[in-house]
């Protein structure tokens, strides 16, 4: 659980981040022009759906609303579980270490405060961190010919979003 | 300044989540390895001995 999720904080922070914020140069980022929600247009909504849009894509409304942040909302959602239930398995495997020291168990809500927990959970999130800040950066000087990660070779270093 | 922190935005966000986790990881660690140590009849351990040692 404690691996499920810190890759499912990755990728949630990695898509939202990625709506706002740019890094110039690298194809893992929109181009700065384009930071933002960007338009019905572009996004093909409203009076510029195709005829092979999803059903939600055209309903408007509510289920518009919910299907344009339905990769964030599930991603989130998948996060927020695996962490409860890394914190639930967490707790219970140290009441059994407490209990075999013949310490009194603590309660769910006291071991979410105890660096036990924190540890092991932010031990995790820095590599998954880490993972994506380096891909990021390295995606602005580095090249994989072939690869839709990589920018083309040839372009330049300061050519943002261009794959390979 | 503003438009180099506008054109690297994703990459110093990531760099700063990591830096910030890292840092708290380090201080989760030293207490955790501390409160061990008392445990076992042993004295506290700082932080820069936590993470210059093979537990961090």
């Amino acid at each position: 659980m404690e691996n499920w999720q810190s890759e499912f904080l990755q990728f949630t922070l990695f898509i939202g981040a990625t709506v706002w914020l740019v890094q110039k140069g690298s194809n893992e980022s929109k181009r700065p022009v384009d930071a933002g929600s960007e338009t019905d247009e572009k996004q093909k909504l409203g009076a510029h759906t195709v005829a092979r849009s999803p059903a939600w894509a055209k309903a408007g409304g509510v289920r518009t609303g919910l299907y344009e942040n339905s990769l964030l909302l599930v991603m989130g959602t998948i996060f927020l579980a695996t962490w409860l239930a890394q914190s639930l398995n967490n707790c219970r495997s140290f009441n059994q270490e407490q209990r075999a020291h013949d310490e009194a168990a603590v309660s769910w809500g006291r071991y979410l405060l105890d660096p036990d927990f924190w540890e092991k959970t932010l031990q995790k999130w820095q590599s998954e961190f880490l993972a994506v800040g380096a891909m990021v950066v390295f995606t602005i000087f580095l090249r994989q010919r072939g690869s839709p990660e990589s920018k083309p070779v040839g372009a330049p270093h300061d050519e943002t979003a261009s794959s390979g | 300044m503003r438009t180099f922190i506008r054109e690297n935005g994703l990459a110093l966000f990531f760099g700063t989540l990591f830096l910030a986790t890292l840092a708290a990881q380090s201080i989760a660690g030293q207490r955790l390895v501390t409160a061990e140590r008392r445990e076992h009849g042993g004295g506290s351990e700082s932080w820069w001995t936590y993470v210059t040692s093979v537990d961090f």
